[in-house]
C-alpha cells in the first residue's frame, strides 16, 4: 500500500499547510512511506483508513462500484499516483515557466517568449497598436487592420505565416495587414533579420513579400549561417536592387525603426510572438485560421 | 429486554445520539450516578482515608469502607476479601508475583486467555520458574471439563483461567474447574474481567481462591479494579507493592505487615475510583445482573439470527443460542478487520473493536491471525441498535 501512502503524503502535506488537522495525517503518511522505502511494513493503518473512507462513501451510492474500488484499490491508487506524478511534473514546469516567462506555457506553448520582459507581464486590453510603424500589405482603403507582432526568427511566427497568407489572399482587398518585426533577443539573428526585412520593404511589396516568405521558409539556414545568408536570400529575389539592399542592411538604417516597434510592443505588454490585434481583441501564439477569420468578419460587420 | 429508559442515565449516550456503542468488552459508558460519585470525592470529601484524624479524612474513610462493602455485597464476598488494584491486570500480577511456587510449579491456563492473565505466568515460564500448560477449546470456543481433569494434577500449583472469554463471550465452567483444582491441592485464579460486569457472580459459591476484575468494564471509573481472594490466601501471600499503609510496625530491622487487605494497598488509594466503583456496583445491583445477562443474551441472539446466514461472514464461537452471550466476533472475507470497523463507524457511527483483542495466541489458535471484529453489547444497547448494526454489516459484506 505504498502507493496510497505516497498519495496521502502529498495530499496531506499540501493540506497540512492550511490546517493542523492534516499535519498528523501527513506525518502518518510519511512514516508509512519511510517504512515502505526501507522495505518494512506500513504499520500505520493509514491505507486501511483511506480505503474505508472511500468505500464507505461510495457504498450508499453504488454497491458494485464500492466493491470494484475495494477490490482494485491498489491498482486505482497506482493510477492516481501516476496521474499525480505527471500532473506534479507539469505543475512544476508551469510554475517555472510562469517565473521565467510570465506564463505557464513557456517557450513551447505555441509562442516565442521574450525572456527580457519581466515575468507576470500581460497584454493591456485597453491599448491598441498604432499605424505609425510596421510593414503593411493588403487593401489601400481598408476597413479593418490586422496587426501582427512577429519575429522572423520565431518558429511559431513562421508556422502561423501560412494562416496570414491565406487570410491575405481572402481579405487582401478589405483588410490591411501590418506586420511589426519584433525581434526575440535570445534568438540568433533576430534583429538582423528585422533590419533586412525593412530593407526589402523599402523596395516595395514585389520584393518585400517574396523576401518575407523566404525568411520564414529558410529560417533555419540564416539562423545558422547569419548575415551572409540574409543577404544571399535577398540577392535571389527577382527584381531586387541588391546593392541598395546591401547598403541599407549595413547602414544600420532601420535600427531606430526596429527599436520603435520593440518599445511599442513592450508598452502594449507583448511578451511573445506571434501576437495579433484585430479590433478590440488580441490573440497570442499559434492561432487558427477560423479564429482570426471570425475576428475579421466581426470587425467587417461593424 | 431491559427498558430503554435507562439510556437516559448515560450522558455519553445523550450527547452522541448518532453513535451506536458496541465496544463494551473494551470499556463501558458511565451512568450519571457514577460520575456524580467520582465528582463528589473532589467536591465534597477531599482528604485521605484511614490516616489523618480530621473530619474530612474521616468522611473519606467512611466512603471507602462503604464502597468496599458495596463491592463485597455485589460479589457475595466479605469486605476483607477485597483488595483494590488499579485494574484487573494489576490484580492478576499481584497473585502471579506473590504466589508461592516453591512447592509446586505447574500452572494451568487456557490458550484463549487475555494477555493480562497469560503474560504474568508466561514470563515466569520463560524464566523456567514455573511450568505453564494451556487448555485448548473445542471448535466452538467452549472448554470441556474433561480436559481440565487431564491437565490439573498433583503437581499443579495454580489454575489461572477466565470466567468469560473476551474474544468469544463463552463461559468457562469455573465452579467445576475449581473443584478439580482443589481436589488436586491446587488453587484457582479466575479472571472475571468479562464476567463480573455481565453475570451474577457469587465469590463464595464459586469457591475460587482468587477472582479479579476491572471497574471500567462494569460502568465504573478507569484506574480501579480489585482482587477478591479467600481470607487465608491473602494471609499467606506476601504483599506485592509495599509502602504507606501496608504495615502495622516498621523498625530498621523488622516489618510487621498490616492485616489484609491493607497490606496489599500501598500508598494513597484511588479514592474517587473506589467510591465510583461502589456506585457502579449499586447501579448494576438495582437493575439485576440476571436481567442484564438475559438482555445481552437476547441481543446476541438477535445479531446471530440476522447475520448467521451471510456466506461471506465468518462468525466465531458457538452456533447454539444458549451458549452465546453479548459478544459477537466475526470477520468479513477479503476485508481486513480494521477496515470493517472503520466502515461501520463511518457509515452508521457503530463503535466496535478490531484486532486481536489482547489475546493473540487465542486468535491465532482460532485461525484469525490478522485479528477480527468484535461487537460487544451491554445493558444500554437496544434491539434497534443491533438491527442497525446487522443491516450495516450486511452492506459492508456486499463489497467482499
Amino acid at each position: 500500500m505504498a502507493i496510497a501512502c505516497i498519495i496521502a503524503l502529498v495530499v496531506f502535506a499540501v493540506m497540512g499547510i492550511f490546517s493542523a488537522k492534516y499535519r498528523a495525517y501527513a506525518k502518518e503518511a510519511f512514516h508509512c512511506f519511510f517504512n515502505t522505502i526501507r522495505l518494512r511494513k506500513c504499520d500505520s493503518g493509514l491505507d486501511e483508513k483511506i480505503r474505508a473512507e472511500v468505500v464507505s462513501r461510495l457504498l450508499p451510492i453504488s454497491a458494485p462500484a464500492a466493491k470494484t474500488v475495494n477490490k482494485h484499490f491498489e491498482l486505482l491508487s497506482t493510477i492516481f499516483a501516476l496521474l499525480m506524478l505527471v500532473s506534479s511534473v507539469y505543475s512544476a514546469i508551469g510554475l517555472y515557466n510562469f517565473w521565467a516567462f510570465g506564463n505557464c506555457n513557456g517557450q513551447q506553448g505555441g509562442a516565442c517568449l521574450l525572456s527580457d520582459i519581466a515575468s507576470g507581464v500581460v497584454i493591456n486590453p485597453n491599448l491598441r497598436p498604432t499605424n505609425n510603424i510596421g510593414q503593411s500589405f493588403g487593401a489601400a482603403n481598408y476597413k479593418v487592420v490586422v496587426y501582427e507582432f512577429g519575429c522572423y526568427s520565431c518558429s511559431y511566427t513562421a508556422e502561423e505565416e501560412s494562416v496570414v497568407q491565406r487570410l491575405y489572399q481572402e481579405y487582401g482587398d478589405q483588410v490591411q495587414f501590418i506586420y511589426k518585426p519584433y525581434p526575440i533577443p535570445s534568438h540568433a539573428y533576430s534583429f538582423e533579420s528585422a533590419y533586412s526585412s525593412w530593407c526589402a520593404y523599402e523596395q516595395g511589396s514585389q520584393i518585400y513579400i517574396p523576401y518575407r516568405e523566404a525568411l520564414f521558409n529558410k529560417q533555419a539556414e540564416w539562423q545558422q549561417e547569419g548575415n551572409a545568408t540574409l543577404l544571399s536570400i535577398a540577392k535571389s529575389i527577382d527584381g531586387v536592387n541588391y546593392e541598395e539592399f546591401e547598403n541599407c542592411f549595413y547602414s544600420g538604417k532601420y535600427v531606430n525603426d526596429t527599436m520603435e516597434v520593440v518599445n511599442e510592443g513592450h508598452g502594449l505588454g507583448v511578451y511573445a510572438t506571434p501576437v495579433f490585434f484585430i479590433g478590440d481583441r488580441h490573440f497570442i501564439g499559434i492561432t487558427s485560421y477560423e479564429e482570426l477569420k471570425n475576428a475579421i468578419e466581426e470587425e467587417l460587420k461593424k | 429486554m431491559l427498558s430503554e429508559k435507562l439510556r437516559e442515565d448515560f450522558p455519553i449516550i445523550q450527547k452522541y445520539k448518532d453513535v451506536i456503542y458496541l465496544d463494551n468488552a473494551c470499556t463501558t459508558l458511565k451512568p450519571q450516578v457514577v460520575i456524580d460519585a467520582v465528582k463528589a470525592y473532589y467536591e465534597e470529601y477531599g482528604g485521605c482515608a484511614g490516616r489523618s484524624a480530621h473530619r474530612l479524612s474521616r468522611l473519606v474513610d467512611e466512603k471507602i469502607v462503604e464502597g468496599r462493602k458495596r463491592i463485597a455485597d455485589f460479589l457475595g464476598a466479605k469486605a476483607e476479601n477485597i483488595v483494590y488494584t488499579k485494574n484487573c491486570s494489576e490484580a492478576i500480577n499481584l497473585v502471579a508475583k506473590s504466589f508461592d511456587f516453591s512447592k509446586r510449579k505447574k500452572v494451568v491456563g487456557t490458550i484463549l486467555e487475555h494477555h493480562s492473565s497469560m503474560l504474568p505466568f508466561e514470563i515466569k515460564a520463560l524464566r523456567k520458574e514455573i511450568e505453564l500448560v494451556y487448555a485448548k477449546p473445542l471448535p466452538d470456543g467452549t472448554f470441556d471439563v474433561e480436559q481440565y481433569k487431564e491437565l490439573i494434577d498433583r503437581d499443579t500449583a495454580l489454575v489461572a483461567v477466565h470466567h468469560t472469554n473476551n474474544t468469544l463471550g463463552t463461559k468457562n465452567p469455573v465452579r467445576e474447574i475449581a473443584k478439580i483444582a482443589h481436589e488436586n491441592g491446587a488453587q484457582i485464579l479466575v479472571d472475571a474481567a468479562q464476567g463480573v460486569p455481565h453475570s451474577e457472580i457469587k465469590f463464595q459459591d464459586m469457591d475460587a481462591d482468587y477472582l479479579t476484575f476491572s471497574g471500567h468494564k462494569m460502568l465504573g471509573p478507569t484506574g480501579i479494579g480489585a482482587l477478591v481472594a479467600k481470607a487465608e490466601r491473602l494471609e499467606e501471600m506476601p504483599p506485592f507493592l509495599v509502602g504507606g499503609d501496608t504495615i502495622e510496625q516498621v523498625k530498621t530491622d523488622s516489618i510487621v505487615w498490616a492485616k489484609p487487605p491493607r497490606k496489599f494497598e500501598a500508598g494513597i488509594q484511588h479514592y474517587s475510583g473506589i467510591i465510583g466503583l461502589g456506585a457502579a456496583a449499586e447501579y448494576l445491583k438495582k437493575i439485576g445482573m440476571r436481567n442484564i445477562e438475559e438482555h445481552e443474551k437476547e441481543l446476541g441472539k438477535v445479531a446471530f439470527e440476522l447475520l448467521s446466514s451471510e456466506q461471506k461472514l465468518k462468525i466465531y464461537g458457538p452456533r447454539e443460542a444458549g451458549k452465546r452471550t453479548g459478544i459477537f466476533t466475526f470477520n468479513v472475507r477479503g476485508i481486513t478487520p480494521h477496515q470493517v470497523a472503520m466502515m461501520l463507524d463511518k457509515m452508521k457511527g457503530i463503535a466496535v473493536r478490531s484486532g486481536v483483542f489482547c489475546a493473540q495466541p487465542g486468535m491465532d489458535f482460532m485461525g484469525a491471525c490478522d485479528g477480527a471484529v468484535r461487537a460487544s453489547f451491554y445493558l444500554y444497547n437496544t434491539k434497534t441498535e443491533i438491527e442497525v448494526f446487522a443491516d450495516t454489516l450486511k452492506k459492508v459484506v456486499q463489497i467482499a
